[in-house]
């Protein structure tokens, strides 16, 4: 508009010259004055304007810190103004999002520490009341009678033995999660050393009476893996096997091997679990049947605990379980 | 990279830790043995040396063929130089294993000196710096191989002080004088076992890091 209004006004002027007779030399240096008065006013127009517009980004970019500052993140800075301001505008857009990350990486990191230490404690706290309540009903009297003492003290002893599961477990998986517990690869024979894992449960599944069968020849097959701990791993899958599967039943052992690979296998023809339970049976504390779980003398992190140790090894637990007909875990190993 | 390479490359990487497996459990079952006075356990040793050798022969011929006919470069060829130089230290861990199998049976009466001048301890330290030695080339960790070369002095430390032990139960029982000597031997032994997952550890900072630390050669430079 007063641009519009300027050129108006000089037009008028420069007619007003032209028809009052100057001669050209003189023209020329009316219509060079002019033209530099346009020009100079047209450069102020323009870098007024600029200056206007950068100031008022300026001022938006000033808002939204100080929002964030006061802990707004849902700020979004427009990518406009000069190279400079289009940076700075990117740039707190991106630390807004890495705060809203991280917040909520931090949010999920509490959930889950509030979580696990419900469960520790309610895990803790049960058999402490447990023992807590067998010594008290002793000190009371029952300690003087035959028939219950000698029961009550096999039981307070029984879930003190539980309790120490327990916290060997918790320190087991603090260790792997915090990546303290670094593990050991070497090849090593995996028909002996299934062979020796039987061996040493054999006793447990027989007092239940269930058979234990080893799916495996006697040649020598090297893998590689943390013995240690894979021993660990097949003892808690057969444990799991023997609790699970009826008197009478089945818990079969043994390996598939493949040209760079082997598949180590724990199948029963026990219980089995539910489809709806197979995608959660490896978070920590959670249970299929808590009831049972906790009779059979189960801490429900083992097999968290199997988790991690396998994934430590690049490679995953597969389950295939139907309910009422049997479980089979299994993993891969490298050859 | 072509695949052939690449395959060449990861045999040999996996031959490596084959036979550091075999001389873990070698070293292991050599001191286990000593300790126990287990003669049984020494034909385990044995046996497992044997298939050490093969493996030094083996690896020596990747090596031969991977240079002649790939010429590796950069972090291929840091590999290569040292799956030549830990397959030397590991096939000498191989023979110092059988040396200590080969103390238990002379030892064999003499077990309350052979557990007065508590060996194992030492052995335990020595066999922890070979195990972590594999480990940190598994892993390629060069901390951990920074930290079993200061285990060294340990075991250093330890002889010396073992030494002294033993030459001061020969002084006071003539008796002790041939196993003492045979329980000097073996402390030497273990010593070098410290000395050789020592250069483990050196090649692997070199494999990772490409920098020497031999000799404190970082230290001077």
């Amino acid at each position: 508009m007063i641009f519009g209004i300027a050129v108006y006004f000089l037009t008028m002027l420069v007619e007003n010259i032209f028809s009052s007779g100057i001669s050209f030399g003189e023209n020329h240096l009316v219509l060079a004055g002019i033209l530099s008065t346009v020009l100079l006013y047209l450069f102020e127009e323009v870098f007024y304007s600029y200056s206007a517009r950068q100031s008022k980004i300026l001022s938006t970019i000033v808002d939204a810190l100080q929002r964030i500052s006061a802990g707004d993140l849902s700020v979004q800075l427009p990518r406009t103004g000069s190279v400079e301001l289009k940076q700075i505008s990117e740039l707190t857009n991106q630390i807004v999002g890495n705060l809203k990350r991280d917040i909520a990486k931090f949010e999920k990191l509490e959930r889950v520490r509030s979580e696990f230490l419900a469960n520790v404690s309610h895990e803790l706290r049960t058999p402490i009341f447990s023992i807590q309540g067998f010594i008290e009903t002793l000190i009371d009297g029952a300690i003087s009678d035959p028939k219950v003492n000698r029961e009550f003290l096999q039981k307070a002893l029984e879930h003190s033995e539980r309790l120490n599961v327990l916290l060997n477990d918790l320190i087991e998986i603090s260790r792997i999660e915090s990546g303290e517990m670094r593990m050991s690869f070497r090849y090593f024979d995996i028909t002996n050393f299934l062979r020796n894992v039987v061996q040493e449960i054999l006793p447990k599944a027989e007092k239940k009476s269930l058979k234990i069968v080893q799916c495996f020849d006697s040649s020598e097959v090297l893998v590689l893996g943390d013995k240690d701990r894979l021993r660990q791993v097949l003892d808690n899958l057969i444990d799991n096997s023997i609790k699970y599967t009826d008197r009478g039943g089945t818990v079969e052992v043994g390996f598939e091997e493949f040209p760079n690979s082997v598949r180590v296998f724990v199948r029963d023809n026990g219980a089995g679990i539910g489809e709806e339970h197979l995608s959660r049976i490896f978070e920590r504390f959670y249970r299929v049947d808590k009831d049972r779980s906790r009779s059979v003398g189960g801490t429900g992190l083992g097999l968290a605990i199997v988790k991690h140790i396998i994934e430590a090894h690049n490679s995953k637990v597969e389950v295939k379980s139907e309910l009422g007909k049997g479980s089979e875990f299994s993993f891969v190993l490298k050859k | 990279m072509h695949r052939h390479f690449e395959d060449l490359l990861e045999n040999l990487r996996s031959n490596l830790i084959k036979m550091g497996s075999l001389v873990d459990e070698q070293l292991e079952l050599a001191l286990r043995a000593l300790h126990d006075g287990d003669l049984k356990t020494t034909e385990k040793v044995y046996e497992n040396e044997k298939k050490v050798n093969e493996f030094d022969n083996l690896l020596d011929k990747q090596v031969d063929e991977i240079m002649a006919l790939e010429q590796p470069v950069a972090a291929d060829l840091r590999l290569v130089v040292s799956a030549i130089k830990m397959n030397h230290e590991l096939e000498r861990i191989g023979d110092v294993a059988v040396n200590i199998a080969q103390r238990v049976k002379p030892l064999l009466n003499y077990a309350d000196l052979v557990r007065r001048t508590a060996i194992l301890d030492m052995g335990d330290v020595a066999r922890k710096m070979v195990h972590d030695a594999i480990d940190s080339f598994i892993h390629g960790d060069p901390e951990l191989a920074q930290q079993i070369c200061k285990k060294d002095d340990v075991v250093d430390e330890m002889n010396r002080n073992k030494f002294k032990f033993v030459i001061e139960e020969m002084e006071k029982n003539p008796n002790l004088i041939e196993p003492g000597a045979h329980l000097i031997v073996a402390l030497k032994h273990i010593e070098r076992v410290a000395d050789h997952a020592t250069n483990i550890a050196e090649d692997v900072v070199f494999l990772v890091d490409a920098k020497i630390i031999k000799h404190h050669a970082a230290e001077k430079a």
